[in-house]
């Protein structure tokens, strides 16, 4: 996987509340040496992954200008990473979303509401951090 | 004369009388006839029978004027005949003529007014004159005379009554013994010598004994014939009865026949009529309707459907019906389906089917379709999903900051907050409480409204008939077991016993598996929830073509009126303002419309303080419920002994090698550390790419594989490891949390793990795959029988072997392709032969597999 040190997180969604729900549930992994990043449209998001290319994302689905699935498409065929989890959550949560969602590229799909506790334990196994040890 | 008289006995008995009396009676009743019947009465022949009334008064008419001639000829010709022999007592000749003349016509003039005695009487006077008056004028021809005697009873026997005919007879022996007397004086001076006086008495008592003998037998004769003639007359009178009652009888019949007819056009004019009322209902109405025969062709199409599908009217008869609408492939075999089609000119049909099954022997007499025109209904439905899609959106974002703040807050409270305050006083720590249980409630409420919301996604989508309905096989009795796995745990927490009462042999069936667990976990759930004490059961038994499954709880139970409200939608049964309302209120409408979508239905049976059962039904394939299960007959020993004759072995020196496939770091970890505690060798892989490549170069014993994996996931490492001629022999092992048997069968996979991952499971299922440290061998079932197919995969697969099945023969080939298995075991049908084994042997990939065919 990523042999890099500093990981990072992006956290994208055009909801500045759920952005900081995101930050905050995620924050005690600053600790462990993660880095927070958060956009708040796709393109931002897919600027974002570009330059600083994080490990993980945790991306929005339904955004203004470019949805979730476009950046995922993107991060996959565009920008070529193929080791960038990505992780859509959406608040429609229906089969075909996730499937689209699947065929597009992302490696998880979550619904909101999502329970924060279950989003950092993803986090620490995608990349790689226990928190417990 | 003798000639005459034979002819007017022969000529019957009728009188004019009678005559008369019968034809007024004749009209009458003809006239009876032409009121109640309109049938034509036949008409009477022409000509006119022997004995006819007619023909009898022409032969008295006849017999009289032959006498008028006779007698008045006769006295004329006495009367010349004695004045020229010029005898003085010549007159009485003239005056029996003149009498003859008179009595004669007259006769005849009573006969035609209908005195007929009268008329004889007149007729009989002619003779009694004769007999009188020709012994008067010539006594020696008083012998010739005597012949007349008979005469007058004779001619009287058919025409007179018996009265009259004695009175005949006494006034001819008067006329006789009169005759008599006169010719006395002419055989005075014959005998000689005697007394005159003893001539005269004995001559006299002689005619007069023989007169009166003579009359006697001529009287006792007549009145023989007078009877046979009276008899006669009966029999005719009879005869004609029974003429006019056949007569009557045949116009009777006539007008019976004739109102049976018009009653029969009646009849087809109406069922004509009510065939064409039919028809005109059928094509007037507002579905679609195709009827299907057992062999599924179409046998009926109404109007409406014809229109639906944009065909010419008749188009449609006699085509399979998969030919007309492929979506309609397979609807007769359960009794009811539901399919969609698509109709002309892009719009959307709903087709329900019906089997058409007589009750008495089970077997399908056909399918009756109904097509209804769904366009705008599903548009509606499609905005109505939409919105409600989108309001859930909405509500979903801001519920998500809500839970997920609260949930953040709670713990930063647990963790920093509240350790922080050291030593509250009484106040904060009250508060402190306080503030911690009410973050839970908010918490639990914020979760029922996400649970409502799904909910009301859910059942809209299954409305608007906009979920994708799956059709799988599903074993009732795995299904069951598989959500009791999923419900225990409710049970266990609240000690509460989980009975499982399967009846054995119940055929699996088509449906949505996920759709159905939902169903009973469903049920169960709230089973659990509202049972205190006691146990819940779950029962499956066959009731007619169906499955019925049964959950029995010891609950409160639920009052009679209540019932109908469980199925409507947020109707909360009982006091929703003493009890705390559970649940979304929308579990068992969703229960009720994911069972009514597989064609069953819901029962509810509960006693207050007793508890409640709550069933449904699922249909069974109607081949399955027609033919008892025969339990599938196969020499499994003989199967596997043949199977290892036919393989050399290929042993594999040290332990078995396993690439465990998986993203997630700490799944390879725990795989790992479980397989290689069994001493198997194991590699891991962290994505689809690096699988392939690792099991090309190490070519594994075995590769665990995860389904869901950046950029390539499982499936399509399978398949590329099945495709690959150097790792196609690899046993492949799904272990993921999703779940669809069918595509991993699809692809080639020959085990199935689902997350979490029971390690005794694990284990069990390597070893079956690797078995006896040997590389496993491979084997294809192609068998048609679901029942022979488990059989046979379950003896083979107790025997090490990696087993793989396919339904159908036809697609073995196929199979065989794309696994390669070391061997094939078909059942072929004796009387078709199939291509198979030549299409194994032309194919390079599969030319070497060894193929077992059994019958």
């Amino acid at each position: 996987m990523s042999g890099s040190t500093a990981r990072k997180i992006l956290i994208v969604d055009d909801e500045a509340h759920i952005r900081a729900l995101l930050e905050q549930t995620l924050e005690e992994l600053e600790d462990e040496g993660v880095e927070l990043l958060s956009a708040a449209d796709g393109e931002a998001a897919l600027a974002l992954v570009a330059a600083e290319r994080p490990d993980l994302v945790f991306l929005d689905v339904m955004m203004p200008k470019m949805n979730g699935y476009e950046v995922c498409r993107a991060v996959r065929s565009d920008l070529g990473l193929s080791d960038v989890t990505v992780v859509l959550l959406t608040a429609k949560g229906q089969d075909a979303d996730r499937e689209r969602g699947l065929a597009v590229g992302a490696d998880e799909f979550r619904t909101k509401p999502f329970d924060p506790d279950e989003l950092l334990a993803l986090a620490r196994a995608r990349l790689g951090v226990d928190g417990d040890r | 004369m003798v000639t005459r008289l034979t002819d007017a006995l022969a000529a019957r008995s009728y009188t004019d009388d009678e005559l008369d009396g019968r034809t007024s009676k004749h009209t009458q009743g003809r006239k009876g006839w032409d009121m109640g019947a309109p049938a034509p009465f036949p008409e009477p022949p022409a000509s006119v029978p022997v004995g006819h009334p007619v023909e009898a008064a022409r032969r008295f008419r006849r017999f009289v004027l032959l006498d008028l001639f006779a007698a008045v000829g006769g006295f004329l010709v006495l009367y010349v005949a004695l004045l020229l022999l010029g005898t003085q007592l010549a007159w009485p000749a003239l005056v029996g003529a003149v009498l003859c003349a008179v009595l004669l016509p007259w006769s005849l003039r009573l006969h035609r007014s209908g005195r007929v005695d009268a008329a004889v009487l007149a007729v009989c006077a002619t003779f009694w004159l004769q007999l009188v008056v020709a012994p008067l004028l010539v006594p020696s021809l008083f012998g010739a005379f005597a012949v007349l005697t008979v005469f007058p009873v004779l001619f009287a026997i058919p025409y007179a009554q018996r009265r009259t005919l004695f009175l005949v007879a006494v006034v001819t022996a008067a006329a006789a013994v009169t005759g008599v007397l006169l010719a006395m004086r002419a055989i005075v001076p014959v005998v000689s010598g005697l007394p005159t006086v003893l001539v005269q008495i004995v001559f006299f008592s002689v005619s007069v004994v023989f007169l009166a003998l003579g009359l006697t037998v001529l009287y006792a004769h007549a009145g023989r014939l007078t009877e046979a003639v009276e008899g006669l007359r009966e029999a005719n009178a009879e005869l004609h009865e029974s003429e006019l009652s056949l007569e009557r009888k045949v116009v009777e019949r006539t007008a019976q026949l004739e109102q049976a007819r018009q009653e029969t056009a009646v009849a087809r004019d109406e069922a004509v009529g009510l065939s064409h009322q039919l028809a005109a209902i059928l094509d007037n109405l507002g579905e679609g309707l195709i009827v299907l025969d057992p062999a599924g062709r179409v046998v009926r199409v109404n109007r409406r459907l014809e229109e639906m599908l944009a065909r010419p009217s008749g188009g449609l008869l006699h085509q399979p019906a998969v030919l007309v609408l492929p979506e309609l492939e397979g609807i007769g075999s359960t009794r009811a389906a539901t399919r969609e089609i698509p109709l002309a000119d892009g719009r959307l049909g709903r087709a329900v089917a019906s089997g058409i099954v007589d009750p008495s022997d089970h077997v399908s007499r056909g399918t009756v379709v109904l097509v209804r025109d769904i366009t705008v209904e599903r548009e509606v439905d499609r905005m109505k999903t939409d919105f409600i899609s989108t309001v859930s959106h909405e509500l979903r974002t801001p519920l998500t900051s809500i839970l997920g703040f609260t949930k953040i807050i709670a713990k930063r409270l647990d963790e920093r907050v509240f350790p922080a305050v050291s030593d509250p006083d009484p106040a904060t720590a009250r508060a402190m409480t306080q503030v911690r249980g009410n973050l839970d409630i908010i918490s639990d409420e914020g979760e029922r409204l996400t649970g409502l919301i799904n909910d009301l996604l859910d059942l809209a989508k299954m409305e608007a008939g906009r979920v994708e309905w799956r059709d799988e096989d599903v074993d009732v009795d795995a299904l069951l077991r598989q959500v009791i796995a999923i419900v225990e745990p409710l049970f266990q927490e609240k000690h509460l016993p989980l009975r499982l009462e399967l009846e054995p042999g119940v055929p699996g069936l088509r449906g949505d598996r996920h759709r159905l667990e939902q169903v009973l976990i469903n049920l169960l759930s709230n089973a659990c929830k509202f049972t205190e004490a006691g146990a819940v059961t779950v029962t499956t038994r066959r009731r007619a073509g169906d499955v019925v499954v049964s959950v029995t709880d010891t609950g409160p139970g639920i009052a009679e009126g209540d019932r109908e409200d469980l199925f409507v939608r947020f109707k909360q049964v009982g006091d929703t303002l003493t009890g705390k309302p559970q649940g979304t209120g929308l579990g068992l409408p969703i229960c009720k419309e994911i069972v009514e979508h597989h064609g069953g239905h819901f029962e509810v049976d509960s006693e207050v303080g007793r508890g409640t059962t709550f069933s449904f039904t699922l249909p069974l394939p109607i081949t399955a419920a027609t033919e008892p299960a025969a339990p599938p007959v196969v020499d499994a020993r003989a199967l596997l002994r043949d199977l290892r004759d036919s393989l050399a072995a290929q042993h594999r020196s040290g332990p078995p090698l396993i690439l465990v496939v998986d993203d997630h770091e700490p799944v390879r970890q725990l795989l790992r550390q479980e397989l290689e505690s069994h001493g198997y060798a194991v590699h891991e892989a962290a994505d689809g790419h690096e699988a392939i490549r690792q099991a090309r170069t190490l070519t594994p014993d075995l590769v665990t594989l995860d389904v869901m994996m950046p950029d390539v996931n499982g499936f399509d490492v399978a398949a590329q490891l099945r495709q690959d001629p150097a790792t196609m022999g690899i046993p492949i092992m799904i272990v993921s949390v999703v779940h669809d048997e069918g595509r991993a069968e699809a692809v080639g996979v020959d085990s199935y793990l689902t997350k979490p991952i029971d390690s005794a499971d694990l284990v069990a299922h390597v070893e079956a795959l690797l078995t006896e440290g040997s590389a496993r061998r491979q084997v294809l079932v192609a068998d048609p029988d679901p029942r022979m197919r488990e059989t046979l995969r379950d003896t083979l697969a107790r025997q090490g072997w990696a087993v793989r099945t396919v339904s159908d023969l036809s697609v073995a080939a196929e199979a065989a392709r794309t696994s390669v298995p070391d061997v094939l075991i078909a059942r072929t049908d004796p009387a078709e032969p199939s291509r198979l084994v030549d299409d194994l042997r032309a194919d390079p990939v599969t030319h070497g597999v060894v193929v077992v065919l059994f019958e």
